[in-house]
């Protein structure tokens, strides 16, 4: 028996399963809303969803490939309540944007008073539909972006961290900053601006009191959505942009710290070619005394082998004349052949080096009343090699002086 | 003849000595000041080249450069980081704003998986005494006398741009592959 679907039935059946139905929803937030036979049957069974009941609420539509595909009236309705929604790509964005513009273009050429209304109210809901859009994915962006911060680093997960902060990054929160740009004539907020001129002289001047209300309702919903679009750009550029900023960077850094704790590992001393910083220690301008300095202090590490050095004393001759010492001697040696050859000698056995003066004060003995020197005729003469002189002597036999009794 | 800062003598003792100015220090100005002339000093002098960084600090790095200290400190950020986020802390707001306590970073460093690269640091006084030869360079600091806790410069940023720089040569040619 067909029974009509009324609007109570389909929220009672919502309220009712919402578990299931939020579950289904999520499954398919990230694939176009499009679950597997397999997954879509799995996820009704463990939740008691009824499928016949699913299918006549058209909250699901069975595709040709047997897939199941949630349809997007309740998905909007879900995301909403949920807050929990997909990430548009940015194109989304534009295209809205350039829906408002041509929107507005065709009111400001409208010149059939009937057809303004129909005009006003599609610019109105298109502007709705633009900044409920952003709004859910700003919140989107936030919360997945906290969830995102919140999971630690882990070095499995930190490639997929580093690549789902630079996918937002880029293709999200750049182009969405891009389309909120103030400072491009062709940027909403600018057409945000002229559609709310444009609304306020209307409704100010409109003699028809329903056009100006119309017309009023406009020009405050503009200025709601411009004020919205300022807020949420702020949030986007001061507390998004930063923390995916964030994000990226420190899994960034964790990453190369996880490379580089690798590489030690592989290798204990692996070549890292950090800064080059300097070492600690004490470099020195180069000053004037410096040279002096260094050589004082390397004096110190240089151990020489132990040398000994003579200590060089000056030879000082302190041979003095001693005629008894001489007498004594030379009476000792009594008598000698040859005189001279005998003081030489004598003087050798002395002192290192014989001298002329040294010689005479020795060879004077001969003039002694003690001796008696016998003068050989004919005697040969010899040459005595003296320090500073040479001579040449005669040979003389030397006797005692013997006193003869009287 | 030339006019050089009253400062000049500092500067050149303390980059030279390893040492980062830090945006801080009031001779970072001086240099940030006389830039052109000091990046011309040290390279003309010393062959050193003077880095200034728009994050607020100063350091001489040298191709000649032997030393082994930032090798082990870089080890000792990582595992620490590592722990940190595995704890669930953004270690880089940590890093910016918190105050560390040696023996809580000491007992996390303990617990750690890779506990294994730090053997050298996790000695008796190891930490420490990393720590002071890096509070001797400006790039972290104790707040107390007594030195149980510190905290970390904004010279660090060094050696997370080197991390950056790793993590972009390691990354990139996995996705080149892709």
């Amino acid at each position: 028996m067909y029974r009509p679907v009324t609007p109570e039935d389909i929220l009672r059946f919502m309220s009712k399963n919402l578990q299931g139905l939020r579950l289904l929803f999520e499954a398919g937030r990230r694939q176009g809303y499009v679950l597997e036979q397999a997954v879509f049957e799995k996820i009704c069974s463990e939740n008691v969803l009824d499928l016949g009941e699913l299918l006549r609420f058209r909250f699901v539509k069975q595709q040709p490939t047997q897939d199941y595909k949630l349809r997007k009236e309740y998905t909007d309705f879900l995301a909403f309540i949920f807050e929990s929604a997909a990430l548009n790509l940015p194109d989304r964005f534009k295209f809205h944007a350039e829906a408002i513009r041509g929107q507005f273009n065709d009111l400001q050429q409208e010149i059939d008073a009937a057809k303004l209304h129909d005009h006003i109210t599609s610019l109105q809901n298109q502007l709705d539909d633009f900044l409920t859009e952003i709004d859910i994915q700003t919140r989107q962006l936030l919360r997945d972006t906290e969830a995102l911060k919140a999971s630690g680093e882990h070095e499995a997960s930190l490639p997929a961290r580093i690549a789902t902060a630079t996918r937002w990054l880029d293709s999200f929160i750049h182009p969405l900053t891009q389309v909120l740009q103030a400072n491009s004539p062709d940027a909403i907020v600018a057409q945000l601006h002229r559609i709310n001129v444009y609304s306020h002289q209307k409704s100010l001047f409109e003699t028809d009191p329903e056009l100006a209300r119309l017309f009023r309702h406009l020009y405050g919903e503009a200025l709601r959505v411009s004020e919205e679009l300022t807020r949420l750009s702020n949030q986007i550029v001061r507390e998004l942009m930063p923390m995916l900023e964030r994000i990226r960077t420190s899994s960034k850094i964790m990453a190369g710290f996880y490379h580089l704790l690798e590489a030690v590992r592989q290798n204990p001393v692996p070549n890292i070619p950090f800064y080059g910083l300097l070492s600690r220690r004490n470099r020195r301008v180069y000053s004037t005394d410096w040279k002096a300095r260094a050589d004082m202090l390397l004096d110190n590490f240089i151990i020489e082998p132990e040398r000994f050095v003579e200590e060089a004393v000056e030879a000082t001759d302190d041979w003095l004349p001693d005629t008894n010492h001489f007498k004594n001697c030379l009476n000792a040696d009594l008598p000698v052949d040859d005189f001279y050859a005998w003081c030489y000698d004598f003087l050798k056995s002395e002192t290192p080096v014989v001298t002329l003066h040294k010689f005479f004060s020795v060879s004077k003995l001969l003039l002694d009343t003690d001796f008696e020197a016998d003068f050989l005729e004919n005697s040969y003469r010899f040459d005595l090699e003296l320090k500073d002189a040479t001579l040449s002597l005669p040979k003389i036999k030397l006797y005692r002086h013997v006193q003869l009794p009287t | 003849m030339y006019n050089y800062p009253p400062e000049h003598r500092d500067i050149v003792a303390a980059l030279t000595n390893g040492q980062f100015i830090l945006y801080t220090q009031p001779n970072y100005a001086v240099v940030e000041q006389n830039e052109p002339f000091y990046h011309d000093f040290f390279k003309a002098t010393f062959g050193f080249d003077l880095h200034l960084r728009s994050e607020g600090y100063i350091f001489l790095s040298s191709d000649e450069a032997t030393e082994k200290d930032s090798r082990n400190f870089l080890i000792f950020l990582a595992v620490l980081c590592r722990e940190l986020s595995i704890n669930g802390r953004d270690f880089k707001e940590d890093f910016e704003l918190k105050k560390f306590q040696v023996e809580d970073i000491k007992n996390l460093l303990e617990k750690s998986s890779k506990k294994d690269l730090l053997e050298h640091i996790l000695t008796e006084n190891g930490i420490l005494k990393l720590l002071n030869e890096w509070s001797k360079r400006k790039v972290v600091e104790f707040t107390d006398t007594q030195q149980t806790q510190f905290k970390f410069t904004n010279a660090v940023n060094l050696f997370f741009e080197y991390a950056l720089e790793f993590a972009d040569q390691r990354i990139a040619p996995i996705n080149d592959e892709m």
